[in-house]
């Protein structure tokens, strides 16, 4: 079991959430959905590296990372955002086109609290974020 | 909420229209023979791709489904010795047709967002 898994946040719902996507248009749509309908304070990155080394700095309830991303990849930012020492518990949802039940399961596997298919309904991803986190924490 | 949606949803049309010349002039140049093939098959996927992830979440889901489509053959195509292929590549170009004509003309007034009543989400976190 990944520390991710292991470790229950010590609030009841999350806040905080950093959104971290090559696509400029889904970062900005996220952000507004999630504002918007979540009421979530929102940061974005655009990349694995940006995320890692911004996210001491904005210090995120939860993290919703694109699984495919040119350089560093979603399942190689995952590990080195759990290297990071200060965010190896920040629980992790994956962005990402690959839905078969193999691919889910390997995402799991890594440690991910739960995925968010692509495409997603920008109406429904704040309920989304909610339901894995309540599956999960509540 | 609902203006910024709908401003999103504006540019993303006129990014479509760009990646279906682009999609369209890779597949001329990987068809002729022009240049290399396979960064020609690869720059189209990647672009069928990006339209696979973020057409549906645009309010556009036909346009997505046509283009996963795309995506799931081209990546088919270039994993194997099948790329270079006279009837992959007929099935590649009638599935971009296919794409083709479902976005071309595309209007944001079409998005299932654009008209989507927001108000009360806007009272509730206001």
């Amino acid at each position: 079991m990944s520390p991710a898994e292991k470790t229950k946040p010590t609030h009841c719902e999350p806040d905080r959430i950093l959104v971290v996507d090559d696509d400029p248009d889904i970062l900005s749509i996220a952000r507004i959905a999630l504002e918007t309908m979540g009421g979530h304070t929102i940061e974005t990155c655009s990349s694995g590296q940006e995320a890692v080394d911004r996210v001491a700095g904005f210090d995120p309830d939860i993290i919703l990372l694109d699984a495919m991303m040119p350089g560093m990849n979603g399942p190689e930012t995952f590990k080195a955002l759990a290297a990071t020492g200060t965010h190896d518990t920040t629980p992790v949802i994956f962005f990402t086109g690959r839905v078969q039940s193999e691919d889910i399961a390997s995402f799991k596997k890594l440690g991910a609290v739960g995925v968010v298919a692509k495409p997603f309904d920008p109406m429904l991803l704040a309920g989304k974020v909610r339901e894995i986190w309540d599956r999960r924490y509540a | 909420m609902q203006e910024a949606f709908r401003a999103l949803i504006d540019t993303y049309c006129g990014t479509l229209a760009r990646q279906l010349e682009e999609i369209g002039n890779h597949l001329d140049d990987a068809c002729s023979g022009r240049g290399d093939r396979t960064r020609a098959l690869e720059g189209a996927l990647d672009l069928s791709h990006q339209i696979a992830g973020l057409s549906g979440t645009m309010g556009f889901s036909a346009i997505g489904t046509a283009a996963a489509r795309l995506e799931a053959l081209l990546m088919k195509a270039n994993e194997g010795p099948s790329a270079s292929s006279p009837d992959d590549f007929g099935l590649i170009t009638d599935l971009f047709e296919s794409l083709n004509q479902t976005a071309r003309d595309v209007k944001p007034e079409q998005s299932t967002l654009y008209n989507v009543d927001l108000s009360h989400l806007a009272k509730g976190f206001g």
